[in-house]
């Protein structure tokens, strides 16, 4: 059936049909057609648009599926489940902080482990390490502190990364290391702008080649840190060559 | 006492940047209607969930074109929720498609000012009285086709009557039904005079006004707490870059 242009009346008549869009598709295009050149304006056509929607408040309250709620949003979310506004808006930075530190833990600690590794003293190492490096994590956080990257000097060689807080704090972090034979020693050197290398202890090493050192006061500002293999721990000046090194600005 | 405050249009707002737990609140906030509505329609559990997913997907689509003069955001959601119900309806019968929502309120159409307050202080309890204040066969036939998702034609048919007599009962029951729910104080509405509690939307409307203004400024201060805490985290950037 085509439909004819309307008029005014026949507009007016057809508006109940129009605001529930229980008109036909041509009656309705033919309605749109109209209101689209009319200067009328058709104000109790538009009324009645605007009282429909109201109607849907008259329907009964009903608890949908709790699963429901997850649906919804994993479709514009498919990544990440989302969380009650509520709880978290009081203490955003805070929870966001706590939470980036916890999946890092997390990945550091699963990466570092891997899926073989059930060996008991690898896990330990393992969680050892990672907790250096969660702690270093939250270090590099705090206002004023630095990272200093710790680049092998040879191909192949160990590297790795020193977290100096602004009060001296800090933890170096190492990983590629050849296992140590007999009394060996790796060597953490620190030295401050102009000085001579002081050591600052020696790593503790896992199985897998990671290290790590956790130091009470790194001098600072001009810090370079080096790490070294020296025969025997205890060493007063370090012994050449230097594996990894790092300067912060 | 923070997202509770907060304005169905300004989650809204915040859902249209892509904040998915401003879409999360304002489920939380509607899925009951929102459910009432689809399950009246659909009549089947899960009709009516795919029509939720499908509906929360549009209104997060959509969010950025909601237009806060033509009505409060609650009823524009309940009306995407309506036309997705409808539309599922009208497919499983073979029936046509409702026009899209966009076509049912063209641009050219100018809403009254009046219906976005009247639409905002609105209860279930208001709507159903009002609807119950129709001559029978107009409620029957407006409900035919908003619950129904019949055309008139389909209606015509089914109650076995003139095309022009469900046209007719559609328009005077709609005019009827806008004006006891537009003046619900007004004596000429006897429905809503005699109701036992009928001035409770007079008190209503300071109150939720209140309430909007109040969850205007708690947005502000959430957007506030939010840029002091890009800033510090912009500062610990860049002293971790500077090193």
């Amino acid at each position: 059936m085509s439909q004819l242009p309307m008029d005014c009346d026949a507009v007016d008549e057809a508006a109940g049909g129009f605001a529930l869009g229980a008109l036909e598709a041509d009656e309705a295009a033919a309605i749109r057609d109209h209101l689209a050149t009319c200067d009328r304006g058709h104000p109790m056509l538009a009324e009645l648009r605007a009282v429909v929607p109201v109607l849907a408040l008259a329907a009964d309250a009903i608890e949908p599926a709790n699963s429901l709620r997850a649906r919804v949003l994993a479709q514009v979310a498919p990544a990440e489940p989302p969380q009650p506004v509520a709880s978290r808006s009081a203490d955003r930075p805070g929870r966001r902080l706590r939470w980036g530190i916890a999946v890092l833990a997390a990945v550091l600690i699963v990466g570092l482990t891997g899926v073989t590794t059930m060996l008991t003293v690898r896990l330990r190492d393992a969680l050892d390490y990672g907790a250096r490096a969660t702690a270093a994590a939250t270090l590099a956080g705090e206002p004023g502190s630095r990272s200093i990257q710790l680049a092998p000097s040879a191909g192949g060689g160990p590297g790795g990364t020193a977290v100096v807080a602004a009060d001296g704090r800090a933890i170096v972090l190492l990983e590629n290391l050849s296992p140590t034979s007999g009394s060996q020693v790796y060597e953490v050197w620190v030295i401050a702008a102009g000085g001579a290398p002081v050591p600052a202890g020696e790593l503790r090493t896992t199985v897998d080649g990671r290290g790590w050192l956790e130091v009470a006061a790194a001098p600072s500002p001009g810090l370079t840190v080096a790490v070294t293999l020296e025969p025997h721990s205890g060493a007063t000046t370090p012994t050449l060559p230097i594996l990894a090194a790092g300067a912060s600005g | 006492v923070t997202v509770d405050a907060v304005s169905d249009e300004e989650l809204l707002a915040r859902a249209a940047r892509e904040d998915v737990d401003a879409l999360a609140a304002l489920y939380d906030r509607h899925r009951s209607i929102a459910y009432g509505v689809a399950l009246r329609i659909t009549g089947s559990v899960p009709a009516a969930e795919d029509v939720l997913q499908e509906a929360f997907l549009g209104v997060w689509r959509q969010a950025g074109s909601f237009d806060r003069s033509r009505g409060p955001a609650r009823t524009w959601l309940l009306a995407i929720v309506h036309h997705r119900a409808v539309d599922a309806v009208r497919r499983r019968r073979g029936a046509e498609p409702l026009p899209e929502l966009d076509a049912m309120t063209p641009p050219s159409m100018v809403v009254p000012d009046i219906w976005s307050e009247v639409a905002e202080r609105l209860d279930a309890e208001a709507v159903r009285r009002a609807l119950a204040s129709l001559p029978a066969p107009q409620r029957e036939a407006i409900e035919l086709a908003y619950w129904g998702g019949l055309t008139q034609v389909e209606i015509a048919a089914r109650e076995n009557l003139p095309l022009g007599t469900v046209k007719g009962r559609m328009r005077l029951g709609l005019q009827a039904l806008a004006r006891a729910l537009r003046e619900p104080a007004d004596p000429g509405a006897g429905v809503n005079r005699s109701a036992p509690d009928g001035s409770a939307p007079s008190r209503q409307t300071p109150s939720s006004a209140e309430g909007r203004a109040i969850g205007r400024l708690q947005a502000r201060l959430v957007r506030g707490l939010g840029s002091v805490y890009a800033a510090l985290r912009l500062l610990s950037g860049s002293t971790r870059s500077a090193a």
